[in-house]
Parts: C-alpha cells; sequence; structure tokens
C-alpha cells in the first residue's frame, strides 16, 4: 500500500535536496545511506569495500539525478532501483555473474513460490531456516524510515526505554512512544506487503 | 472493537515484533569511517550537481544575448546547429578574446585561440576543457570534439563510473576517455594523445583502422603510413603546465577545505594526505570563505592553506596537512 503523506514527504525532501538546501541533503544522507548500505550488504555478501562503492555510486548518481524524482514511488525505492542497476554495472565490469548475488526476494521464482505456498495455506517456515526468516526481517526492517527501524531495535533488541528512544530521536517520550507504534504497525505491514504473509502466522 | 480487544491486539503485536526482532537480532554497524567517505563523496557531487542544475536554469534565457558576444569574438563561423548550449566559458587567459567567464558555447561553434590565448570550457556533462594558444576546434557536442589544428586538455573528473566521456577526433584518429585527464594534439603530420589520469582508448582511423589504449603516463604518438609510438610521460611533467593553468576556478565560498584540497591535489596531480582521520574530518568540517578566482592551483593551495590553522607541506608529490 502507497503511504501518500510519505511521498509527499519524500517530494519536499528532494525538491530542497535540488534547490541546494545543506539541511535538507544531510538529513536525506543520515536518511538513506544507512538503509542503503545495510540493503546492498545484504545482497552481496560481506564485502563491505564492495558495499561501500556500490552505494556511493548509488547516492552520487542520486544527486544528479534527484531533480528529475517526480514523487511517483518512495525515495527509498527510487534509490533501491539505482542501487540495483548499480550492482549489476559493477559485477558486470567486475566479470562477476550477476545471478549468483540475487536474493531470494528479488527472485520473481521465489516470490511466486512463495506466494502460491502462503495462498495455499502452508507454512513458509518449513522451507526457512530460522536464518533466512532473520534475513527477513532486516530486510523488512530497511524499507522501513530509519526513525522507525532505530526505534524498534532500541525498544527490543536493546531494551530502551521510550524516554531514551526519544531522546536518540530528539523529541518526547511521549512522542516516542507514538513513534513506536507507528513503527510496529509499519513493521508488521512492510513484512505483509515484502513477504505476503503474517509476520506472527510465522511464528505460531 | 471493545477496549479489551484493542489491548489484546496491541499486545499481541508487541509479542510478535518482539519475537521476530530477537531473531534477526541488532543491525549490522555500518564503519565510520566509510560513512565518512561516502558522505564526503556524495556531498561533493551534491555541490557539484546543484551548481549545474542553477547554471542550466540561466543558460537559456543568456543564450541569445551571450551568442551576439561570441560572434564577434574567437568564433570564425556561425555555429550551423541550432543554438543549443553544451558548454559554458570558465577561464579566459591572454589577449582580450571577446570571450567571458559565464558565456555559453554553442553545440556546432568552431573556436580558435591566437596566440598567448588560452580558453578553458566547462561541457554541460561537466568535462572540463582547456584550450591551448593556437589551437582551431569545432564542439560537435558536449562529448564529442574535433580539432582541426592544436592542443586540448580533457577532465572528465575522477567519477569514471559516472559515464561521463568525452571523445576528441582529429583527421588522424580518435581518442576517448575512460574516465580520466587527458590532452589531445594535432599538428597535421600527428596526432598525440598523453594520459595524466585513467585511460584512454585510442582509434587510429587510417588505412587499417586499429584500436590501442593509453595509459597513465602514457603518450601515443599517430603519425600517417607510420606505426603506433609510445613515450612515457609524468603526470607531473612540466607540459602539463599550461592546462592546469587554465583550470576552472575553485568557488572556494561555503565550500569544505576537504573539497578544496581534493581538488587543488588532483589538478596538480599531487597526493592529498593526512595525518590523521580525525584531521581529514576536521578539513571536512572546515568551511571556506571568500574567492581564489584568479590564482592558478598552487597559489590557491598557499593562498587558502595559509589562512587556516592547519599546518602543511606541499612539495613535488604531495600535499601534506599535519597538527
Amino acid at each position: 500500500m502507497t503511504d501518500f503523506s510519505q511521498l509527499g514527504e519524500d517530494r519536499d525532501l528532494a525538491r530542497r535536496v535540488a534547490a541546494g538546501d545543506p539541511k535538507a541533503f544531510d538529513a536525506f544522507f543520515r536518511e538513506y545511506f544507512p538503509r542503503l548500505y545495510r540493503f546492498t550488504l545484504s545482497r552481496i555478501g560481506s564485502d563491505e569495500s564492495l558495499a561501500e562503492e556500490i552505494v556511493q555510486r548509488t547516492m552520487v548518481l542520486a544527486m544528479r539525478k534527484v531533480g528529475k524524482y517526480r514523487g511517483e514511488a518512495l525515495l527509498f525505492t527510487w534509490l533501491c532501483q539505482i542501487c540495483r542497476n548499480e550492482m549489476a554495472a559493477v559485477f558486470r565490469q567486475r566479470g562477476v555473474e550477476a545471478e549468483r548475488h540475487v536474493p531470494l526476494e528479488d527472485n520473481p521464482a521465489v516470490q511466486a513460490a512463495l506466494e502460491s505456498l502462503a495462498s495455499d495455506g502452508e507454512t513458509p517456515e518449513t522451507l526457512h531456516s530460522g536464518e533466512e526468516l532473520a534475513r527477513f526481517v532486516r530486510v523488512t526492517l530497511e524499507y522501513l524510515p530509519a526513525k522507525y527501524a532505530t526505534a524498534l531495535e532500541m525498544k527490543y533488541i536493546q531494551g530502551c526505554s521510550v524516554e531514551e528512544i526519544g531522546a536518540e530521536l530528539e523529541i518526547s517520550g511521549k512522542a516516542a512512544e507514538s513513534v513506536l507504534s507507528r513503527a510496529r504497525a509499519a513493521f508488521k505491514e512492510g513484512f505483509r506487503s515484502l513477504w505476503d504473509f503474517e509476520p506472527d502466522f510465522l511464528l505460531d | 472493537m471493545s477496549d479489551k480487544d484493542r489491548i489484546e491486539e496491541q499486545q499481541n503485536d508487541d509479542q510478535t515484533v518482539a519475537r521476530l526482532m530477537h531473531l534477526a537480532g541488532p543491525r549490522a554497524a555500518i564503519p565510520a569511517d566509510v560513512e565518512r567517505r561516502v558522505y564526503g563523496a556524495v556531498r561533493s557531487e551534491w555541490e557539484l550537481s546543484t551548481r549545474r542544475r542553477n547554471l542550466a536554469r540561466w543558460t537559456l534565457p543568456l543564450a541569445l544575448a551571450a551568442s551576439v558576444i561570441v560572434a564577434v569574438g574567437l568564433l570564425q563561423r556561425e555555429p550551423v546547429a541550432p543554438l543549443v548550449a553544451v558548454g559554458t566559458i570558465s577561464r579566459v587567459t591572454g589577449p582580450a578574446a571577446g570571450l567571458a567567464v559565464g558565456d555559453p558555447v554553442h553545440r556546432g561553434a568552431t573556436l580558435r585561440t591566437g596566440p598567448g590565448q588560452g580558453l578553458s570550457i566547462t561541457t554541460s556533462d561537466g568535462v572540463s576543457l582547456r584550450v591551448a594558444s593556437g589551437t582551431e576546434f569545432t564542439l560537435k557536442a558536449a562529448d564529442a570534439i574535433s580539432i582541426a589544428a592544436g592542443e586540448i586538455y580533457a577532465d572528465s573528473g575522477e567519477r569514471a563510473y559516472l559515464d561521463r566521456h568525452m571523445s576528441i577526433d582529429t583527421p588522424i584518429g580518435s581518442a576517448t576517455d575512460v574516465g580520466t585527464q587527458f590532452s589531445v594534439r594535432y599538428s597535421g603530420d600527428a596526432m598525440s594523445v598523453a594520459v595524466r589520469e585513467g585511460r584512454v582508448n585510442v582509434i587510429d582511423q587510417q588505412d587499417q583502422p586499429s584500436a590501442r589504449i593509453a595509459d597513465v603516463g602514457e603518450r601515443l604518438v599517430l603519425r600517417p603510413g607510420q606505426d603506433v609510438t609510445m613515450e612515457r610521460v609524468s603526470v607531473r611533467d612540466p607540459s602539463w603546465g599550461w592546462a592546469v593553468a587554465l583550470a576552472p576556478a575553485f568557488d572556494i565560498e561555503s565550500a569544505s577545505l576537504l573539497d578544496f584540497l581534493k581538488w587543488a591535489a588532483r589538478e596538480t596531480a599531487r597526493e592529498l594526505v593526512f595525518e590523521d582521520d580525525d584531521l581529514r574530518m576536521e578539513a571536512m568540517r572546515t568551511v571556506l570563505h571568500g574567492s581564489v578566482t584568479d590564482f592558478t592551483p598552487d597559489e590557491a593551495a598557499e593562498s587558502v592553506l595559509s589562512t587556516t590553522g592547519f599546518r602543511y607541506r606541499i612539495d613535488e608529490q604531495r600535499i601534506v596537512i599535519t597538527r
């Protein structure tokens, strides 16, 4: 489901970046660099220098094209598309077979199989190891706005209080609670739309 | 849905998300030095792209007025193509030439520099072209030039992956870079291609067309009816001096010291060295003000560094920043 308010925010951010607003550029970098880096790393394995090169190429190209971004897709989706093209270009230059780097979720056949399994009521978990499921979770987090992923990680991994989360996000504790609630909902919705099955279904 | 149901659903959501998050574990930390490096590169491109977008916004309204200036200046023939600006004059040296910094250059325009004149053009693709004295050439497009006589230096930027290439042809052959700094000279009986950074594909267009690669530090010389010869030419050879002197001015106002130093180091083919990463970060955070418009890269580096609190040393091969 497309979040139209997010699209509006993305369009506004892109417009300000294109116009040369330094604050907008910093906000853009803070929001998207970590997500793109993890997005890339999850697709190429553990080669951090290659991830750095691909993300740099992606963001450099994005800076050249940002004036043409029209907000037809979320900014992160737009960046991911550039990133995929850059990955393919790097693999071509290095003579690496791109097929070896296609992650599960980018493979249409696997995606179709997953959808089919889900619709037949079978449990996808039976086909996927805990590590696979963990990766699904990480990929879902990459698609969330950075503050949502940070809030979820601080709450559920680091055991932080809402006040601590608020301090990190530079908002009040009450606002942090609201962010957490929206983050949970977005995480579940993201999981559903990315993988086509309910997250709690996997844990039954 | 009752309040009780709502609370129960919220608790279920909380448990589900908690279990999944625990399963995934903490996300991979991003190394700070990686973030710094990428930030520097992306910021630098953003500043360049912003300048280019702003320039494009002004190019069309100025094109008509500027074409009059061009016609009475260095232009020998009227451009045959429609008036499409493919570049902008970024530096002019020597006797008055009727061209000024900021004037557009149109596709199809043929230009000639006289004795003692030098010209620098930044194409709409961001390539820096430097034209030596006594050169006649046609700008066929933003990425293609034809030389009738003389020498042109092209710098298509250090980011080879941006797919920004420049082709320069002569009656003898053509040269297309792969993201680099190089020069092409044509004198009627010979074409030479010298590479200061990166690589250049050179096509010999004579009786039996053939391709060669010119690597950094090499000068290939093509002569009709003879084999291609190769000479070594240092990246800091004095023969590059005229092109360095024509480097477009770096606009230091609000630019970071790091970006400025990277520019100066690259223009002069020196290595930029910081004593440590923290010093590099400090240079990135140091914002410059003022102007070094009329300075060569060497003069600009001395001038800017002497006004900062950084200690430095500039020798033949390196710019070294220390505490």
